[in-house]
């Protein structure tokens, strides 16, 4: 993909290049900001502005660095210059995860299961939120990117034996305080 | 193995991946470790039908065409580069001019004080002492006055490129 987009770039076709840069890099540009802000709208928001400093970048792009570091690293300045201009209104418990895992419990789940599926996903969502931040990104980007380390690892600018180890401690600590929380639920 | 070193590997352990026949064999024996087991399986596989619902909204490409093409309007991107391009080229000048500046105070500097000393030995004896302190102060000076005044000129040819591209 980031060969078509040098090519055209190259040979003067910039727009195609654009078209080709944002149909390739959209969802990662949208998934990268959105394990930073942390809500659909402001993930959008940014992944917008990324784009149109993309376009207006882009005839300066003379290759030097690779295509989706540069790329990544646009969108992680973005996305915390977006979250350091809103950080009080950030919750701790993102409404647009929240109904995700409503809706993914709801499809998940018979009628019987419907409601103890979705508090089992807003229980996940609220464990996930409370993470460390490094934990929290990496653990949603590993699963919006198909569960793949080196992509995490790419679009976080670290190591991918990092990823592992933040997955690793995540992965943990969500599966143990799964079990007390989901019990605590169910007496509650 | 214990439960820890099994917990441990578990954690390790990315969806999809083959546990250790050790770790098999203590999972089929320990409750606890299976249940630690079933709650990772449950987490990777709610955490995926969560975030398998997330995704760029389907008119993404036309809300940022019509940004583009706003914008574009206010201030075209290519009058844009051309600004930047041209700002760029009047740093580039600015720094080669110091430079030069730099080695020619330098070089005027040494010339002098070694034409003194040949003419006037005494005032070359003067000049010699001042090469330490004095010397490079007098040399700091007329280097820093040089680069003020080239950036003065500088500054002043980007300025009026501004108020051309904007006008």
């Amino acid at each position: 993909m980031d060969e078509s987009i040098l090519a055209a770039l190259r040979s003067g076709r910039e727009a195609e290049a654009f078209d080709l840069l944002v149909t390739g890099y959209r969802r990662r540009v949208y998934a990268l900001a959105y394990s930073i802000v942390r809500d659909r709208q402001g993930a959008e928001d940014v992944a917008q502005d990324v784009f149109v400093k993309l376009w207006r970048a882009l005839p300066r792009y003379d290759g030097r660095a690779q295509l989706s570091t540069w790329i990544y690293a646009i969108t992680r300045n973005t996305s915390i210059s977006a979250l350091r201009g809103r950080r009080p209104e950030v919750s701790l418990e993102d409404p647009d995860v929240l109904a995700a895992a409503e809706a993914a419990g709801a499809a998940a789940a018979g009628d019987g299961g419907r409601r103890d599926a979705a508090e089992l996903d807003r229980t996940l969502a609220r464990l996930v939120a409370g993470l460390p931040d490094r934990q929290r990104q990496v653990v949603t980007l590993y699963y919006l990117e198909e569960r793949s380390c080196e992509d995490v690892a790419a679009m976080l600018a670290m190591p991918v034996n990092t990823v592992k180890t933040h997955l690793h401690r995540a992965r943990a600590k969500l599966a143990a305080e799964l079990g007390p929380a989901m019990a605590k639920e169910a007496a509650a | 193995m214990n439960c820890t070193d099994v917990r441990n590997h578990l954690h390790g352990l990315l969806p999809g991946d083959v546990p250790d026949p050790a770790v098999a064999l203590h999972l089929a024996r320990c409750a606890e470790c299976r249940a630690h087991g079933d709650a990772l399986a449950l987490v990777d596989a709610r955490l995926g039908a969560m975030h398998a619902t997330l995704d760029v909204p389907a008119d993404f490409a036309a809300r940022l065409s019509a940004r583009i093409a706003r914008e574009e309007q206010v201030r075209p991107r290519v009058e844009r580069a051309a600004v930047e391009r041209e700002l760029d080229g009047w740093l580039a000048r600015l720094r080669r001019q110091t430079l030069v500046e730099t080695v020619v105070v330098a070089a005027g500097g040494a010339a002098l004080a070694g034409a003194a000393w040949a003419l006037a030995p005494e005032t070359g004896a003067w000049l010699a002492r001042a090469s330490t302190l004095e010397g490079l102060l007098l040399l700091g000076g007329l280097t820093m006055a040089a680069t003020l005044a080239g950036a003065w000129v500088a500054m002043g040819g980007a300025w009026r490129t501004l108020l051309a591209r904007a006008g």
